[in-house]
């Protein structure tokens, strides 16, 4: 059996492979399966198959709500994951953290800002778009908040409109519950990051039509989906609404019972550890 | 601009006080536009843009909202229609949604009273290509509060 795939956090990534891995599928040209615009209109324009809100609408008796928020974009991770992995098998899909003290301080990671690399565009600061209606091909665009207004873990933010912390949504026990207030979070960065410029042009981040197209998108999703199984771990794999088990995570090859277990998908999170070591045979440091 | 929206005045005379958590609930909320901030106020019809995120003025909490980004389709194309129960697609990406706002300390703050006036006040964060009906931007089918014990 092949050894799981350990999604770093951002600060720890494989910079390199994953500049090499993106770069080589933002070259593709746009209908290859393998490219960066057919992986991200899968989200966005054209496809729009992403599931986002809990969908709201008659049905057994007067009403639904159904949020596959979580599994789809699990299934669709690691999809992209692996593709991305075909072209440069260190391109493992990392996780930014902008709880972090280092998102706080800069906001966006250095290695997903600088313009240029080598002279030649960033991979992972930019991506391709397809043409659009009134909006031609074009590198993707960002337009971020100040850093200090980014979520906090342990501490619930009103006067940003935050209500909950991370924690405080992690600690919530049902699924539903916990889905719709990390989707708010979620939704809280999507606007952080793309933003507005001072002449109304939108960052693409900010919008579910192109936020796909931008690198950081992969990287603030491997966030949510760490936080999904964080809470997993304190909750339950399983703790799920039960007719949600076998709902189709399209246009992936997987209903929702088979993104419950990571190390089923192939992949685990590093956690952030601390050693301090010293041998009793006095083959230590210190 | 986005305009403030305001729903018809909740009774909530029948709620119970006594609660550990209480919540706002929108169903029926429309994200087909701009990706915005939905400030909550209660029992502030006047609050706008510049009403402060404080306690003393209604304020309960916001919500976000992570916009399609307008339709960049063909006509018809963003026009949300019933699926017929043997149609195999997913429902449709704007099948309106559900946003729960996690309020009780500012309900807390003014219950037990007969009735609740919700306010909300929209912030453009980002717009998309093709955003559309900007002013018009809060579009929400019911509200309703929930005390929990």
């Amino acid at each position: 059996m092949a050894d799981l795939v350990i999604r770093p956090e951002i600060e720890h990534a494989n910079v390199d492979a994953l500049r090499d891995a993106y770069g080589k599928m933002q070259a593709f040209v746009a209908n290859d399966n393998r490219s960066w615009v057919y992986w991200a209109e899968i989200h966005g324009f054209n496809r729009y198959d992403c599931w986002h809100h809990a969908r709201v609408g008659p049905g057994r008796g007067t009403e639904f709500v159904y949020d596959l928020f979580l599994p789809w974009h699990r299934a669709y991770l690691a999809s992209f994951d692996h593709v991305a992995r075909e072209q440069n098998p260190g391109a493992i899909l990392p996780w930014w953290d902008w709880t972090s003290q280092a998102s706080h301080d800069h906001g966006l990671p250095p290695s997903y800002t600088d313009p240029e690399v080598n002279g030649q565009p960033n991979p992972l600061a930019s991506g391709p778009t397809p043409d659009m209606p009134d909006d031609p091909a074009r590198r993707t665009r960002r337009f971020p908040g100040d850093p200090s207004e980014l979520p906090s873990m342990t501490e619930a933010h009103p006067e940003l409109g935050l209500n909950l912390s991370v924690n405080d949504i992690l600690a919530l026990p049902q699924f539903a519950d916990f889905t719709t207030q990390l989707q708010n979070v979620h939704d809280y960065i999507h606007s952080w990051t793309g933003g507005t410029d001072a002449n109304g042009v939108g960052g693409d981040m900010g919008v579910i039509a192109t936020s796909a197209f931008d690198p950081v998108f992969w990287a603030h999703h491997a966030m949510i989906d760490r936080l999904w199984y964080l809470w997993q771990l304190k909750w339950g794999i399983n703790n799920l609404p039960p007719d949600y088990l076998d709902k189709p995570l399209a246009p992936f090859s997987y209903v929702v019972r088979d993104v419950l277990d990571i190390n089923g998908l192939g992949y685990d999170y590093a956690v952030t550890t601390s050693i301090a070591g010293a041998s009793p045979q006095g083959g230590g440091d210190g | 601009m986005a305009r403030p929206f305001t729903a018809p005045t909740l009774d909530t005379s029948k709620l119970d006080a006594e609660f550990t958590r209480a919540d706002i609930e929108f169903l029926g909320i429309d994200h087909a536009g701009s990706s915005y901030e939905g400030r909550v106020f209660l029992n502030n019809p006047e609050a706008d843009e510049q009403t402060p995120r404080a306690r003393e003025v209604g304020y309960a909490g916001s919500y976000f909202i992570f916009g399609h980004g307008g339709c960049l389709g063909d006509v018809g194309h963003c026009d949300v229609k019933p699926r017929d129960p043997f149609d195999p697609r997913p429902g449709h990406p704007l099948t309106p949604g559900r946003k729960v706002l996690i309020a009780t300390e500012a309900l807390r703050r003014i219950l037990p009273v007969a009735e609740i006036t919700i306010t909300v006040v929209p912030l453009i964060r980002s717009v998309g290509p093709k955003s559309g009906d900007d002013e018009n931007l809060v579009k929400v089918n019911a509200i309703r509060i929930i005390t929990y014990r």
